[in-house]
């Protein structure tokens, strides 16, 4: 793939599967753009997903993945490797998801946890009984969690995917996001809240058993 | 918000240490975690593989470009000279446009009488007015005036600003 002429290439070697992240970075300062290849790889459904989680459109998620590598390219000098390169890629795509959907939206968000303020707002004490795996091979359950995360805020949802997917602490959330750690925790909370409620009404139905229906026909053609 | 559950949430997130281990609320937290993860994880898997290696080909004839993001930034944060040049009309607009009534009229107003080292020219029979075949005056509407006193025959230009509103 590198046409730039006989470099080295790291990044299509049997061995790049055990090639650290920090060196195919290296490599593809270097020039050596099959070592850039193997990051993309790497990270590109994880990546994806989380695009995914927070714009809830496929082709506008696999835009910006298209469009986080491509910056991340660009500025791979400013990587300072203090983090891991993938938490660095993570932001690029945040930052444009989050840009994304504040072009497109119209109106002010509406936050949820207001119009939620009159209600019972705590926590529910379960869902499925505890098993999620088995939840998630239920079709009805599967598109019950999308549409509970589609009815979610964009705020509330970016949170949440935040916490759920990546794992970020409410500072880094913060950051990322760019408000106050309490203003994540409120965000999270009624995010969380908000899916238990549109979820309740599955709480006590037993997980069925998959059947042939309950394949995954409703992703990305 | 009720504050047990703040604390079961921050102990479910790791924020705080877990001393609520068979809390029923954060069971149920952990297995919405599972569920969200698992729902888009899901997501990220059905996409075909051809959409990403297309993908990677765009990217890849995006990397291997050269260098025209560079000069696209460096055009971005260092602007043209006709930029700048606006940048400096736009701020300073009102002095130019009455600078440059005073230096047209002065410009544009026929001789005095009372240049004692000039040469005596006739006056001619009849005053003709200064033709103008074209006046470009951006951000702002010109009046041409000819005016006739006892000092002689001038033209002005008088260029009103337009009025402008921010972002329009």
């Amino acid at each position: 793939m590198n046409k730039e002429g006989p470099r080295a290439s790291i990044g299509r070697d049997a061995t790049a599967a055990n090639v650290d992240d920090h060196d195919l970075v290296r490599a593809t300062r270097g020039g050596d753009r099959d070592a850039f290849r193997t990051l993309f790889e790497r990270y590109h459904r994880r990546a994806y997903a989380l695009a995914y989680g927070v714009l809830r459109n496929p082709d506008d998620a696999l835009d910006v993945v298209q469009d986080a590598f491509i910056k991340a390219h660009e500025h791979l000098d400013k990587f300072e490797g203090t983090s891991s390169f993938y938490t660095w890629l993570y932001r690029i795509v945040m930052n444009l998801a989050i840009d994304l959907l504040r072009k497109r939206r119209r109106v002010a968000p509406v936050e949820l946890d207001v119009l939620d303020s009159g209600v019972d707002d705590s926590l529910l004490p379960k869902l499925f009984g505890g098993n999620p795996g088995r939840a998630l091979l239920d079709k009805e359950i599967r598109a019950r969690i999308d549409e509970a995360l589609g009815e979610l805020s964009e705020n509330h949802r970016t949170v949440l995917v935040l916490r759920e997917l990546e794992g970020l602490s409410y500072e880094e959330m913060a950051r990322a996001v760019g408000c106050s750690k309490g203003t994540i925790m409120s965000r999270l909370f009624h995010a969380r809240r908000n899916m238990q409620k549109r979820l309740v009404d599955l709480v006590e139905r037993p997980a069925a058993a998959p059947s042939d229906d309950d394949v995954e026909d409703d992703e990305v053609a | 918000m009720k504050p047990h559950d703040i604390d079961l949430m921050q102990q479910a997130d790791g924020e705080l240490p877990r001393d609520g281990a068979h809390d029923p609320k954060l069971d149920a937290l952990d297995e919405l975690h599972e569920l969200v993860r698992g729902r888009l994880e899901a997501h990220a898997d059905a996409v075909p593989e051809a959409r990403f290696a297309a993908m990677w080909k765009e990217i890849d004839q995006a990397i291997a470009a050269p260098a025209p993001k560079d000069s696209a930034e460096h055009a971005a944060q260092v602007p043209g000279l006709w930029r700048r040049l606006s940048r400096w009309l736009d701020r300073y607009r009102g002095y130019i446009i009455t600078g440059a009534v005073a230096a047209l009229a002065l410009i544009l107003r026929s001789p005095s009488n009372d240049d004692s080292h000039a040469p005596i020219e006739p006056m001619p029979a009849a005053y003709r007015p200064t033709e103008i075949e074209s006046l470009d005056t951006p951000g702002g509407t010109p009046t041409v005036f000819h005016v006739k006193d006892e000092d002689g025959a001038s033209t002005v230009i008088w260029v009103s600003p337009d009025d402008t509103v921010d972002g329009i």
